[in-house]
Parts: C-alpha cells; structure tokens; sequence
C-alpha cells in the first residue's frame, strides 16, 4: 500500500483524498480493497469489489475506478467500472459507466468513497436480473471511455 | 430499468445514427449537429461547459466593497423598475460587496458577513460555537452523518472562527480565505450541513413548505440542500438563521412592486445582523 504524506497544501483535493485514504483502509468492509495506488497520482483509484455471498455476483470479481480532481470533495469524481470488469447489471452500461443517482446529481460533499462503494455494492445485492440495460450496445459504443457525468441519466430505482 | 438521455440522444431517430452513419450522404435532412460525430458532439458539450464556467470564475468569490450604485451599471439606463429599486435600497445601504454566482452565493455571503462582524466583535464568537458543536454532534450521533468528512467540514469552520479571535487578524485575511476556493468551499458545505441538520431536526414542521415532489425532508436535503452549487431560497436562510440564532434581514428586488424587506431570527440576542440583497436567484452583502 502507498504511503502518502503530503505537505500542508491547503483545502486542495489532495488533502481530502488522503484522509479518504487513511479512513479507507481502516474502515472499508472486507469485500473492497485498494489496489496499488500509483504514488505519483493519488488521484485515480481502483477499487477491487468481490461479489457478496448469496447474491447474484458471488464469486464474481469487479473494478471500480475513481477519478478525482483538484476541487474534490466539492466536485464528484468520476466514477465508472473497468472495461472487461464490469458487472452485469440493468443499470450498468457495458462500458463501465453506472446509473445511480448519487454519483451525479445526487452527490453530496459530505460522502465517502467507502460509502459510494456501499451503495454499488447495494445496487448489486438487490438486483434479481442479471441482463444489460436497454439500449446498452448502442450507448456504450458511442460512449467508450468517455465521461459518465457527461451524461443526462434518468434514474428509476433509489438506492 | 435504466435508461439514460444524453442531450444528443434526446433527438436521435429511432433508427440509431451512429457516428458512421453521419458521414453519409444520403442522409441530407439531418440536421449539422447531428452529423458531428459522437467524440466531436462531447467536445463541442465540453467546451460550451468551460466557457461558462470560465466567464463564472472571472468573479471574485468575495469581492471588495463598492458603492451599492454600482448595480445601475447591472442594468439598462431605462430599465425603470430595478433603477428606482436600486436608488430605494441606497437609501438604506450606500455599499455592497457582490459575491460569485455559483449557486453557493446565499452561503457564501452569510458566512463571511458573519465572520466580518464577529471580527469587530470578538466576544460574540463563543455564543455561536455551542450551535455549531451541536451541529456536528448531531449530524455524526443523531443522523448518521460519517464523522471523517463532518470533521473535517467542522474543524475549518472552526478554526477559521478562532482565528477571528486573535489580535493581528484583520479584514485581509479573511478575504483571502473566503477567496480561496478550497477553504471558501469547506466552509459552504457545513453551512449546508447546518441547514441540513435544522430541517431534519424539525421535520415535520418544514415537510409543510416543501414541494411535494419531495416525499421526505431526506430527499428534499440530498437534492436541494446539501449538494453543492444548488442556490438556496427561504427555507434555507430559514434554516440556517434559526439553527444559529443569527439575524438575517434580506432585501428582496426583483419584478414586484417595490423592495421588500424580510427578516429572519429578529429578536436574537447575537449582535450580529446579516444584510443581504436578492435579485432574482443570487445574493450579495449589503452594508448601511
């Protein structure tokens, strides 16, 4: 694990993240970890998420990618699941990127990256119905690697 | 089921257009737009996003202190309702200071009015901290609110509050914080953190001004308060006037009659009045 002490910079990102680091590795639930933080930029992380016991994606395994920007925690960062990681899921586009309200219009400052991960992870246990969503080939074709938030979702479930 | 619009999509035939399909010639009656391809229509949405925000973040997010005439400027010379509006509020405030546009400018303007005063007013200051621990304890015990980023948005708020104690601060040194978009912003969020607690402490009772489109104070919070960027009405100058028993009195000018005056928290003991003026979805800090 990356061990990151960054100079007193202020409120930037970066101050924020590393709190989110330490607190992450204390209190994240056993099904998610860290993979290796690149030290030189603490500003892209992977999260490895195992499928929970009982559900539809036990023994399945996933990543997730943050990307942060300097005026983080204000701005939400980016998030979406690797390509070729990606669970299948009706609101889970086959390109990684995710509908869930609180990664978009609903995301609050006060949130934490375990937290966002809980509520992935929830979105996974509840589903029944392991099919892409409609319109997914189209969507993510178009939309290879380009950014989620860019995106006007529509949200039909609350999580 | 999922299903996403993107604004490109909204207009997309049902036939799908894809990005190949654009280049071909028989499809005369689509219109320009639509013939960018998918990766050119995200940099055309990408650049008009930068543009706005640039023009937006051309404005301090406190600005100095002008005289409040400075508005006529704001408007057209013949533009009679705000002029005559304008002249009846100098009446009362010869100076403003105008605050960033960013939908955070209600936050924004209260909490540095707040801490200007508390300057000049040093004693003053260990009345409001009780409310503000009992904000975060609340938040963390009561509400479940994580305790990590709660901290954090309380220790800046504070800190900044016991800096205004010492001596050798002055008015500079608050400016350069309330200008410094990481600080500025921290201390916007615990503010909407306090209006979040006030409602949620008295649910009930706010449920009764709430759009029924929101079923709980839960769902009116995550999507109107507590994000930010989101601009603020009376309920949050309500919320955050009550929470901290601080008086807020706010001039509203828009298209009515004349100027009405509203004032929040009236007869709190804290000698401090917060003065603001509304136009049409912003906020400044007025000055008598």
């Amino acid at each position: 694990m990356a061990q990151i002490d960054f100079p007193a910079s202020g409120l930037s990102g970066a101050s924020r993240i590393n709190h989110e680091l330490k607190y992450f590795i204390n209190s994240a639930p056993a099904h998610i970890n860290l993979e290796n933080l690149d030290d030189s930029n603490i500003f892209k992380w992977t999260v490895n998420m195992n499928g929970i016991q009982g559900t539809m994606y036990e023994g399945e395994k996933f990543k997730l990618q943050f990307e942060f920007t300097d005026n983080y925690p204000q701005v939400s960062p980016i998030v979406k699941f690797v390509s070729g990681h990606v669970p299948v899921h009706p609101h889970i586009y086959s390109n990684g990127h995710i509908c869930l309200e609180i990664l978009y219009a609903g995301y609050r400052p006060e949130m934490t990256i375990v937290y966002i991960c809980l509520c992935v992870t929830q979105m996974l246990n509840k589903n029944k119905n392991k099919v892409v969503p409609r319109g997914d080939s189209y969507y993510s074709l178009r939309r290879v690697d380009r950014n989620p938030k860019n995106t006007s979702w529509i949200y039909e479930d609350e999580y | 089921m999922a299903s996403n619009t993107s604004s490109e999509e909204v207009v997309i035939p049902v036939e799908p257009v894809t990005a190949t399909d654009t280049t071909d010639a028989s499809n005369a009656d689509i219109p320009d737009y639509l013939k960018m391809s998918a990766m050119e229509h995200d940099q055309a949405v990408e650049h008009m996003k930068q543009d706005i925000e640039k023009e937006v973040s051309k404005q301090h997010l406190v600005g100095d202190i002008e005289p409040t005439s400075v508005l006529k400027t704001v408007y057209a010379n013949d533009d009679s309702v705000y002029q005559a509006k304008i002249q009846e509020i100098e009446k009362n405030y010869s100076k403003i200071r105008r605050i960033r546009q960013d939908g955070n400018c209600f936050f924004r303007s209260f909490g540095f009015s707040l801490m200007e005063q508390l300057l000049a007013n040093k004693s003053e200051i260990d009345k409001i901290k009780p409310s503000l621990t009992a904000v975060k304890t609340d938040l963390i015990g009561k509400f479940g609110y994580p305790d990590m980023t709660v901290e954090d948005f309380y220790d800046n708020f504070i800190e900044v509050l016991d800096k205004l104690k010492e001596e050798e601060t002055d008015i500079e040194y608050l400016l350069k914080t309330y200008q410094d978009s990481g600080l500025s912003d921290y201390m916007v969020c615990f503010m909407r953190l306090i209006v979040s607690v006030q409602l949620q402490r008295n649910a009930e009772f706010y449920l009764n001004f709430i759009s029924s489109k929101y079923p709980t104070i839960k769902s009116f919070l995550s999507e109107e308060v507590e994000p930010m960027y989101v601009e603020s009405d009376h309920l949050h100058i309500d919320g955050l006037s009550t929470c901290l028993n601080i008086r807020i009195i706010v001039q509203y000018m828009d298209r009515g009659m004349k100027v009405q005056e509203h004032k929040f928290q009236e007869g709190s003991p804290i000698n401090v009045t917060i003065n603001l003026l509304y136009r049409p979805g912003h906020y400044d800090i007025l000055y008598a």
